[in-house]
């Protein structure tokens, strides 16, 4: 059975791992993963022979192996492993009509470095049939999987406290959903792991002023002589 | 990342509501206008600014006594905001609604989202120009 390297959340590459083992590692339908020797990275939801793993974890494996994923993956061994550089290298990734429209694409971004060897699916996985509507099995639920937005959150910390950390949180969370439509699927994670990320900062740096502006009254206050400028 | 992520996002929705709940009891209970007790902008209280969300604890404070017209003295962008946010937590958790890709694609989406940020900013240098 083939094997799989697996994007941890922290963006690293582990495994790699059998698909009976993707629920005991805590992959999700989101999970980029990578078959050994090949050298796509693809979300597990856009393979429904691996799907089923992470209902049925180790059950599906007595009923026989899956079909192995779409010949001519092996050609090219040992392409798992992210190299410095990856993504820049032309016929790995071929950007598709459409991505190639958006400038930057394909060439590192600050931050994203460990994610050089994450490819965009290629035809036949990036047609997600009616993506966005209403699908059989896990569609039902649309926008399955998508990360959450955090966008309450982030509208919360400014009209609460007017950060501007609340704004950074804003406009990560709202590319959450854009990204996610377009197929890219790590930066939304990254764009709500932001969003998430900005909104706490916002929310605890509201609290902490909060706290020693209280502090700083209650200090203030026991001193008898401030006592009576303060109205209750 | 499905494990931790989703027991993190579980533990933010519970704290986030618990503290909402808590911050809205006090601030009907309490004036801001009135208590020195209430914490004040933190904006405002280094800089002697109007912040954008300045003037947001007493109208929610007036708010929730039913006092809209004072409510929206106190901070006109509560006119937008208050939609929008609305607007955001409808469509981020009305499970009805999360049908509506195209709903979501324009409230959660970008274009509302710089816009709200543009006006933030156009309403911090208006307020403080008029004294609004």
């Amino acid at each position: 059975m083939d094997r799989y390297y697996y994007l941890s959340p922290d963006k690293t590459v582990q495994g790699p791992i059998l698909p009976s083992e993707f629920k005991q590692y805590g992959l999700n339908a989101d999970s980029q993963v990578c078959r050994e020797g090949a050298e796509q990275w693809v979300a597990l939801r856009k393979m429904p022979e691996l799907l089923v793993y992470l209902e049925y974890g180790s059950g599906v494996e007595a009923d026989g192996t899956p079909q192995s994923p779409q010949p001519g993956y092996g050609q090219q061994p040992g392409y798992c492993q992210p190299q410095p550089g990856y993504g820049q290298q032309p016929g790995y990734c071929q950007p598709q009509p459409g991505y190639g429209q958006q400038p930057g694409y394909g060439q590192p971004q600050p931050g994203y470095g460990q994610q050089q060897g994450y490819c965009q699916p290629q035809p036949g996985y990036g047609q997600q049939p009616g993506y966005g509507q209403p699908q059989s099995g896990y569609g039902q639920q649309p926008g399955y999987g998508q990360p959450p937005t955090y966008m309450v959150w982030a509208v919360l910390t400014t009209v609460l406290c007017c950060l501007p950390f609340g704004i950074v949180a804003i406009i990560k969370a709202s590319q959450v959903s854009s990204l996610w439509a377009a197929g890219r699927v790590a930066e939304a994670w990254a764009a709500s792991r932001a969003a998430r990320t900005w909104s706490i900062v916002a929310a605890a740096l509201g609290l902490v002023f909060s706290i020693v502006y209280i502090i700083m009254i209650i200090v203030s206050y026991s001193n008898s002589s401030v006592k009576t400028v303060f109205l209750f | 990342m499905g494990g931790r992520d989703g027991a993190m996002c579980r533990l933010l929705k519970i704290a986030g509501g618990l503290g909402l709940f808590a911050l809205v009891i006090l601030l009907w209970k309490v004036n801001p206008a009135e208590s020195i007790w209430m914490p004040k902008c933190m904006i405002h209280t280094l800089t002697g600014w109007q912040c954008p969300g300045c003037g947001i604890s007493r109208a929610l404070h007036a708010l929730l006594h039913g006092h809209f017209a004072e409510a929206i003295r106190y901070n006109y962008f509560l006119l937008l905001s208050i939609p929008y946010l609305l607007a955001v937590a409808a469509v981020s958790w009305i499970p009805a609604l999360h049908r509506r890709r195209r709903l979501h694609r324009v409230v959660l989406g970008p274009e509302l989202a710089v816009s709200y940020v543009v006006l933030f900013a156009i309403w911090f240098v208006v307020r403080n120009l008029l004294g609004l």
